[in-house]
């Protein structure tokens, strides 16, 4: 057995072991990540028939972004395993017609199966001769020496955007669709949250972010304690000022995780500027120019 | 197919070295880690309280659109692969085809960008 026959069957059999469990899997996730083995499997496959870009399309596109999106779709599914059962049990009887259904016909198209001689020579990846003196002749060869002469992508290449041209842009009008459509259905914003504006934060003049008060001594401290002092200095008797207590921190961090945009953290301590004692006479002004 | 077996070789060693390691690391764990689990070890440990509900919820759909997005553009790219293979061999309807392309793609990315759906909130 040659080494690509070996790699053959190798890749074959996990492709084939992959959807069964696939399909036999219990937990969705599970399927999902033996899915992942089968487009691998099958990258390996297109490779052996030599069409490289479409393995390298196979894993880049399905494994690095179907898959993630089928793993969101079974985290968006909320299965119920219990209830899973009780009504594949409901529809036992006719997923088993619709099985019997499908494999008599696939037995009747083995029986019938039959190829044209011309389908052995055209097997491979079609290959059109490109050189630097025959551009544009897209003629398909199934010459051996040329099929080892042109890579796949390349032949690809001179294919898609030239002889191929409407369909190329329509393909570009799909993905347009596709990203509207997404938009449209699944945008929404809210408004219950702070946003950060970054434009007005670039703009923001930092000579009026600021402001020097002078403060009488005593005057803005808390009256209840008694002052050692008349004249204190602010950063040595700064327990005496009333430090604004966190808010909000006898919630759980966890407890809106089911919604994402709830569950994240607020930036206080970056972009509120809480009026910690700082400098004697120095208040971050806010928008209601309050101060700290 | 010898040419198949030379271009592919490092993929080839990566592949079995990968594969191989696997392997080994979870015969490692079989066979060598001591385990005796009991009803607490197993359950779901959730920062010292018991936890609420399954690990299975049903999470934020914009997630998705996220990941939506990310497949457009990865096609984006794909599909400039064999163009940018191909270019010395390219007419001028070839390279205006993937400005074209190219063009309607950014069209829908001004409208993704205007639209704040790439923003997180």
């Amino acid at each position: 057995m040659t080494f690509a026959a070996f790699a053959f069957y190798l890749f074959a059999f996990a492709v084939v072991a992959g959807g069964l469990m696939v399909v036999v899997a219990r937990n969705p996730v599970h399927s999902v990540l033996w899915l992942i083995l089968c487009f691998l499997s099958s990258a390996g496959l297109f490779v052996l028939v030599g069409a490289e870009f479409v393995a390298m399309l196979l894993i880049i596109v399905y494994v690095g972004a179907v898959a993630v999106l089928f793993l969101f779709v079974v985290m968006m599914l909320d299965v119920d395993f219990a209830e899973l059962k009780a009504e594949m049990a409901n529809y036992m009887p006719l997923g088993l017609v619709i099985g019997v259904v499908l494999l008599m016909q696939l037995g009747i198209a083995f029986g019938v199966w039959q190829s044209a001689d011309i389908a052995e020579s055209q097997r491979a990846a079609p290959v059109i001769a490109v050189g630097a003196e025959d551009v544009g002749e897209g003629l398909f060869s199934d010459s051996d020496a040329l099929l080892s002469q042109t890579h796949n992508t390349r032949a690809l290449g001179t294919l898609i955007y030239d002889d191929y041209l409407l369909l190329f842009q329509l393909a570009g009008l799909i993905l347009l669709v596709a990203m509207i459509g997404a938009i449209v259905l699944t945008l929404r914003h809210r408004t219950d949250i702070k946003r950060q504006n970054i434009v007005a934060q670039m703009m923001r003049d930092p000579a009026k972010a600021m402001e020097l008060k002078d403060v009488k001594p005593g005057r803005d401290y808390d009256r209840t304690r008694t002052l050692p002092h008349r004249r204190c200095r602010a950063v040595r008797d700064r327990h005496f000022r009333a430090v604004p207590e966190p808010q909000e921190r006898d919630r759980h961090p966890d407890e809106h995780r089911i919604d994402a945009a709830g569950g994240e953290h607020q930036f206080r301590g970056v972009l509120g500027l809480p009026g910690r004692p700082g400098r004697a006479g120095l208040h971050p002004v806010r928008a209601d120019r309050g101060g700290g | 197919m010898d040419d198949i077996v030379r271009d592919y070789l490092p993929i080839l060693i990566f592949l079995s070295l990968a594969i191989g390691l696997g392997i080994v690391l979870i015969l490692a764990a079989v066979i060598v880690a001591v385990r005796n689990p009991d009803p607490e070890k197993v359950s779901a440990y959730e920062c010292g309280f018991n936890a609420f509900d399954d690990a299975r919820m049903k999470f934020d759909v914009r997630f998705y659109l996220v990941s939506i997005l990310f497949i457009i553009f990865d096609l984006e790219i794909a599909m400039l692969f064999p163009w940018a293979v191909s270019f010395q061999y390219l007419g001028d309807t070839g390279f205006w085809s993937m400005m074209v392309f190219l063009g309607v793609l950014t069209i829908g990315f001004a409208y993704e960008w205007k639209k704040g759906a790439l923003e997180w909130e």
